[in-house]
């Protein structure tokens, strides 16, 4: 795991750039997973999204 | 006192029970679990929220998170999600240049001023000319600015820390009102937008159905009443674009199925026919009459689109069958006859096509559409907003530099976002004076929230519980469209003036600035939208459909090919705007909108008569003739009554030397009648075509 992050002299929290990092992946899953019918399968598509942002997010935390 | 007396125990026996049960038959009425309480508890959790996790974080002010929460809240998860993106979207733009403003301009007040004066002037002006939530992230873009560095103006060393703290407010409440609709809510827009679309086919249908020959001509109002709710799909298009990314990856065949449906209402509503059709074109017209009553009833059950597609393409295969027995016609009205029956077939194909989209987006198979359409930009009610924002902050930046006075910076950061967001409304005055009646009340109440019920208690589940009344009043004022501006006005205000942070500070002579400084922002906002270039809805209103003549003017002169479908879908948007624009005017409305569909069917002509002149069938001495008559239509010196004359010649020059093989005729008379089409139009729409001093006015 990143600690705080020197960008130009500003120190900025990893969570950010994490954060950040997530966002075109989550993307890009959640058009995958429109693409191939599952969102509407599922009751709560919207927690479906929301968990597989949380997990892309943990797994950059512990990972990266 | 006797006689006093008696009134109060009148009124205690008789009418006091009968207002109680006034009182608690409404109190009844409220049902905690329809969707509008549903909206207001979710937004009021969100604001706890985020005001919980900015207190945990140690963020700058964390009252702008639940603030920001209160301004991005909507019933709607489409909204919510779009409108919030766009605004962290605005805010990161509008904080960098916040930060490069204050480094450019530190201890320079004047040169800030002017700074801010410009760059909210281009976001304005960006606002007015981006459709949607887009316009909303330019107008963040442009006020962030003064929320960026409000109170770092004294202190210039601070500006960095001022600007992040507020990144990270806005990406805060923008992330819990996200999180917490998203998990909390329905996804209801997508079945909305599918039932809209399926009922406004079917709306179109019985348009349809009462134009067509043998049936008494209804209103043109009519078809001036779709534009505008055909139109609507769009939006809810965008918001169930932003709920679902299934619906997002159709939003073309959405959009195209759209475009469509405005085609044939087009057709429709130009339809002209004879008092006593031909009997072939009376039996398609009953044919098409009966099949779109039987669609009507089938659209209104969910299963219904498939049905209905297979209805229309069999009319279709009819209406092509009586095509081929009108080119059989000996008679000399065969001709017109088969032109009649072409224009039903493309009316009813482009019906169909809207069917076609409708089935398409119901279905699990995605379908590429490579249409591109483009939307109406009014560079002109940009350039007017911008330089009124650009105006109103250089008034005020003036007004708190010359005076001093400390208040100054929040009544400057009040008439920026003010003034962009305004700018945005249909009836920018009357939204300003909702926003005075808002701000008005909120002095009172953040009076009693701060300095009464706060300074009592103590932790943060009874500060929730102190400020959540206070919420939920302004947020169900939100629900009700009558109040909806000033309820707005009314939340930012109480939840700025309360200013809850920790350590709370109770600090009377600040609060009394600050309501002086809010109070001015919001008067000087009303005076700027009544004094500053105010707003001329009919010049609005004129200048767009000028937009859609010049257009037509334009398909007669470009020889590129034009996709008729994209073009129409343009001037369906200016028609939109139109009807917004003149909502409250409905008598200046619908001379305006006759001219707007007066320039579609021009322009549908021009199509014609561009597609045959494509035609290699099409006779070389016809072309001449046509050429020459088009080139006429756009010589800035003639009149409309001149040019219609001249293409009414052209047209009996075409049906009098026509001659070769049937396929050529066939195209000479269909040009010929759109010639002739469009000369009747020039002529009953004279002053909206007509040519003034050189130039189109």
């Amino acid at each position: 795991m990143l600690s705080e992050v020197n960008l130009a002299g500003i120190y900025v929290p990893p969570l950010l750039f994490y954060a950040c990092a997530m966002l075109p992946l989550f993307l890009l899953l959640q058009t995958i997973l429109a693409r191939i019918g599952l969102l509407r399968r599922v009751w709560h598509p919207a927690l479906i999204e929301f968990a597989a942002a949380l997990s892309i997010l943990a797994l950059f935390i512990l990972y990266a | 006192m006797a006689a006093i007396g008696t009134v109060w125990l009148e009124w205690l026996t008789e009418q006091a029970p009968c207002r109680l049960k006034k009182g608690l038959s409404l109190v009844l009425r409220i049902d905690l679990f329809s969707p509008q309480w549903g909206y207001i508890f979710r937004s009021a959790l969100a604001a706890a929220l985020a005001l919980g996790i900015g207190f945990v974080c140690q963020v700058e002010t964390p009252y702008s998170a639940a603030t920001t929460v209160l301004l991005v809240a909507n019933a709607n998860q489409g909204a919510v999600l779009a409108k919030g993106t766009w605004r962290v979207i605005g805010t990161l733009i509008g904080g960098l240049v916040a930060i490069l403003l204050m480094g450019f301009s530190a201890q320079t007040p004047a040169l800030f001023v002017l700074g801010f004066a410009l760059w909210l002037g281009l976001c304005t002006g960006g606002a007015m000319i981006f459709r949607h939530f887009r316009a909303s992230g330019a107008a963040v873009a442009g006020y962030t600015i003064g929320l960026a560095t409000y109170g770092s103006l004294e202190h210039p060393d601070t500006s960095l820390e001022h600007a992040l703290g507020r990144v990270a407010t806005v990406v805060l409440g923008v992330v819990c009102l996200g999180v917490v609709t998203a998990l909390l809510s329905a996804r209801a827009t997508p079945p909305k937008l599918d039932t809209s679309f399926a009922r406004l086919i079917a709306a179109v249908g019985r348009f349809i159905a009462a134009r067509l020959p043998g049936e008494a001509k209804p209103d043109t109002l009519s078809a001036v009443g779709l534009v505008p709710d055909l139109f609507a799909l769009d939006d809810l298009l965008e918001l169930a674009s932003a709920e679902s990314a299934e619906v997002a990856l159709r939003a073309g065949t959405a959009r195209d199925g759209m475009a469509a449906l405005f085609a044939s209402l087009v057709g429709a509503s130009g339809w002209q026919s004879a008092e006593q059709p031909h009997p072939l074109i009376a039996t398609a017209a009953i044919r098409i009459r009966q099949t779109l009553d039987a669609i009507s009833e089938a659209l209104a059950s969910p299963a219904g689109a498939e049905v209905a597609l297979r209805l229309i393409e069999a009319v279709r295969h009819d209406l092509k069958a009586s095509a081929a027995e009108a080119e059989r016609l000996e008679s000399a009205d065969g001709l017109d006859v088969l032109i009649q029956i072409d224009r039903l077939v493309e009316m009813i194909e482009d019906y169909e096509y809207a069917l076609v989209s409708l089935t398409r987006l119901r279905s699990k198979r995605l379908h590429r559409i490579r249409r591109i359409f483009r939307f109406h930009r009014d560079w002109r009610a940009g350039l007017d907003n911008g330089l009124r924002s650009v105006l109103a902050i250089i008034i005020g930046g003036v007004f708190w530099i010359a005076t001093g006075w400390s208040g100054g910076t929040l009544m400057l950061l009040v008439l920026a976002p003010y003034c962009v967001l305004l700018a945005m409304t249909s009836n920018p005055a009357g939204a300003a004076v909702e926003f005075v009646k808002g701000t008005v009340v909120a002095v009172p109440t953040s009076f009693v929230c701060a300095f009464l019920i706060l300074p009592l208690i103590d932790g943060f589940p009874l500060l929730i519980a102190a400020l959540a009344p206070f919420w939920i009043a302004g947020l169900y004022a939100t629900t009700k469209p009558k109040y909806a501006a000033a309820a707005l006005a009314y939340l930012v205000a109480f939840n700025t003036l309360v200013g809850a942070n920790n350590p709370m500070t109770f600090n009377m002579a600040s609060w009394c600035n600050q309501v002086c400084g809010w109070l001015a922002g919001v008067i000087v906002t009303l005076l700027c939208f009544r004094l500053l270039l105010p707003r001329d809805p009919m010049k609005e209103a004129r200048r767009i459909v000028g937009a859609i003549r010049n257009d037509v003017f334009a398909v007669a002169r470009s020889t590129r090919p034009v996709d008729r479908l994209a073009w129409e879908h343009l001037q369906h948007h200016r028609l939109s705007r139109i009807a917004l624009t003149l909502k409250s005017d409905p008598v200046g409305l619908r001379p305006i909108m006759e001219d707007g569909f007066a320039g579609l069917q021009v322009g549908r002509a021009l199509l014609r008569i561009r597609n045959a002149l494509n035609q290699p069938d099409f006779p070389a001495w016809a072309q001449t003739f046509t050429r020459a008559a088009l080139r006429d239509l756009q010589d800035r010196g003639t009149t409309p009554a001149g040019a219609a004359n001249h293409l009414r010649a052209t047209a009996a020059q075409l049906l009098c030397e026509h001659d070769g093989d049937t396929s050529a005729r066939r195209l000479v008379h269909r040009v010929a009648s759109a010639l002739m089409d469009i000369g009747s139009l020039l002529d009953a729409h004279a002053a909206f075509f007509a040519f003034a001093g050189g130039r189109r006015c």
